[in-house]
């Protein structure tokens, strides 16, 4: 399947070829040409240094004295003047930009950095979202008990039989996958003048990196085994870190997991990432006291939002979705054993 | 062996040799007998061949070329000088109804073995209708070779190829190059048409150039080397057959490709060769293809004003530089 494989980044066809070739996705590579524009050899220096990933007309040598010291006073190497050997940027030409005052700052004298053609794609795409589709947001609390029972009980097994460490993550992930499975309006696409009903349940999950976030998908997840999601799931987590994802992998995503459990959010709103047309957002599990059956009783739990777009999504199917990811997350048996 | 001489002295050799071999040659057009031709290509030849085989024509382009046609058709090998290329208008029913379509009507089984001797160009403060470079308009007329020399020796071994070929050719000429010199063997020798050839190999840079921004192009791929950029220049030669393989392969290795013709910018060689490129190599492609090219205007008499028409080399270094943004 493929999904918004034309691409809105201005790049030369050679740079666009070389980055289809190696399956790299463009929107990760700074342009160094005219308005931005990627090139062939920035294509080129991306592939030779992805984790730098500078854009390649910038300082032609730093000692990498000077880039570490840039990197802590957060001096933009871009603007450093070097004055060592070929124009080499070292440490006391980092120092000499770090004390003086920056020249091309706003009214308040700021410091103006020129945004990645990453960000720049971020910005484009979000606002398009925010702005092309209606969201309407819907909010559940989620006891997670029984699903942790069940992740305490299976990861060793499944780390013995197949080699990998499962995360309540990919549990999730499955969880979603299958009630897609059961609301093709959610896994689709609108362009205005048609609905597009994808085939593939391609979930993505929103990887943080320092420049900007990356949203690899997992090929079918509505079909693959948990072991088979676990190591997708990681293998495409460590490659975005490491910038080697295939445009495929991020384009092909058909709905989208946000997740800050990490973090002390209880919960959030996420932008749904297009062209899909719903996103789910993930808050911490914590320990709350909840009234059960007449009961006070302390449960895990997690609150879920799912932002959903107005224009082909109904409050009720987004309602619906939402009860029965709940229901397959409370009792998990539900899921896996099909017993509907 | 080789000597120094003009290009148009090598052309005057190669009609020379070919009237010698082949007593089905012979000349034709205005002034070209007893005046020896208005850039004197043709001096001398009336003298030695008499004025049957070097006819002086009344100003009547679209008779002396249809009188050429049908010469040809039946037997004779005419090479017709046309003064001016601006002056190849009067004749185009001819050029383009009769000439370029007489071996297609009658199935193979006619030949129309002729050559039309045109010259291009601005710089000699000839105005807006004797200055013109509209030579790509019969790129799109299909059942014409098109010539275009760039040095004396190609003038001369081009010629003879010309007239030898059994399709009718358009000769295009540059006014200003006739007194350019070269090395020019003394025997003959042909050209094949058809066939570009790489004048300057580089790694950097692709430059397509015809007639006279062959040189500028040279000199300012020398100049250029000093600041480290490489430059391929390559002479196309030919309009048609278009040695499109010569021009793809360049591009494919540079992934750039600047074109260098006098003719106006709109629809010019250029513009052929730029969709080549997007046709079949646009993933080599680093950065924009840049034309460098006459404005869209008329020639002007003004002097000025026609310097300014002419592709210049400071106008190949500012296309250079527009490349080199994305190299």
């Amino acid at each position: 399947m493929q999904v918004n494989t034309k691409s809105q980044v201005r790049a030369m066809p050679a740079a666009r070829s070389l980055a289809r070739e190696k399956g790299l996705d463009l929107a990760a590579i700074s342009g160094s040409g005219p308005e931005g524009c990627i090139l062939k050899k920035d294509v080129e220096a991306y592939r030779a240094a992805p984790a730098a990933a500078p854009a390649a007309s910038g300082p032609a040598k730093v000692t990498s004295l000077a880039r570490k010291l840039a990197q802590q006073k957060g001096v933009d190497l871009n603007a450093v003047q070097g004055s060592g050997p070929r124009g080499r940027v070292t440490k006391a030409d980092v120092l000499r930009a770090a004390a003086a005052p920056t020249p091309a700052g706003g009214a308040l004298g700021g410091r103006k950095v020129p945004a990645t053609s990453m960000r720049k794609t971020i910005a484009r795409r979000l606002s398009a979202s925010a702005f092309t589709a209606p969201h309407i947001y819907f909010f559940s609390d989620v006891k997670m008990d029984s699903l942790l029972a069940l992740y305490k009980d299976i990861k060793q097994e499944i780390l013995e039989r197949h080699g990998v460490k499962i995360s309540v993550n990919d549990l999730l992930i499955k969880a979603v996958a299958l009630t897609l499975e059961e609301f093709p309006n959610v896994n689709a696409s609108f362009d205005g003048e048609n609905i597009e009903m994808w085939e593939d349940v391609n979930v993505g999950l929103a990887v943080a990196l320092d420049e900007g976030l990356i949203v690899p998908a997992i090929a079918s997840a509505n079909i693959a085994s948990l072991w088979e999601i676990a190591s997708q799931r990681a293998d495409l987590v460590d490659r975005a870190r490491d910038r080697k994802l295939s445009a495929d992998e991020i384009q092909r995503g058909t709905f989208t997991i946000s997740s800050l459990a990490q973090y002390e959010i209880t919960h959030f709103t996420a932008i749904i990432n297009p062209p899909q047309s719903a996103i789910l957002s993930v808050g911490k599990t914590q320990e709350k006291v909840v009234a059960e059956n007449g009961q006070v009783v302390v449960r895990q739990v997690a609150t879920l939002g799912l932002s959903v777009d107005h224009r082909i999504i109904d409050g009720a199917v987004a309602a619906q979705f939402l009860t029965s990811l709940k229901k397959k997350l409370e009792r998990p048996a539900l899921m896996f054993m099909e017993l509907g | 062996m080789s000597r120094i001489i003009t290009y148009a002295q090598a052309l005057n050799e190669a009609l020379a040799y070919c009237m010698e071999q082949d007593d089905s040659v012979f000349v034709m057009g205005e002034d070209v007998g007893r005046y020896g031709g208005i850039f004197q290509v043709t001096a001398g030849l009336q003298d030695r061949f008499g004025v049957d085989r070097v006819m002086d024509t009344p100003i009547s382009e679209a008779a002396f070329v249809g009188g050429a046609v049908g010469a040809a058709m039946t037997g004779m090998r005419p090479v017709v000088e046309i003064m001016f290329i601006d002056f190849i208008t009067v004749a185009m029913d001819m050029v383009v109804n009769q000439m370029a379509k007489m071996h297609f009507m009658f199935g193979g089984r006619a030949k129309v073995p002729m050559v039309i001797r045109v010259n291009i160009g601005a710089g000699r403060g000839t105005a807006a209708q004797h200055s013109q470079s509209f030579h790509a308009i019969f790129q799109h007329i299909p059942g014409i070779k098109i010539a275009m020399p760039a040095t004396p020796h190609d003038a001369k071994g081009m010629l003879i190829e010309a007239i030898q070929d059994d399709n009718p050719v358009l000769f295009v000429e540059h006014k200003k190059m006739y007194i350019d010199k070269g090395e020019v063997p003394e025997e003959a020798y042909t050209v094949p048409l058809g066939k570009a050839k790489v004048v300057r190999p580089g790694k950097d840079i692709t430059v397509v150039a015809t007639l006279n921004m062959v040189a500028k192009a040279l000199t300012v791929a020398e100049e250029l080397a000093a600041q480290g950029v490489d430059m391929e220049v390559i002479d196309l030669r030919s309009l048609c057959p278009l040695d499109r393989e010569a021009v793809l392969t360049s591009v494919r290795k540079t992934g750039t490709l600047i074109t260098a013709d006098e003719g106006c910018h709109t629809g010019n060689m250029g513009a052929e060769l730029a969709a080549l490129v997007a046709e079949q190599a646009l993933d080599s492609l680093q950065a924009p293809i840049v034309r460098v090219a006459g404005p869209d205007t008329p020639v002007a008499f003004s002097p000025p004003l026609e310097q300014a028409f002419i592709p210049s080399e400071q106008d190949l270094k500012d296309a250079v530089a527009r490349v080199l943004e994305y190299l």
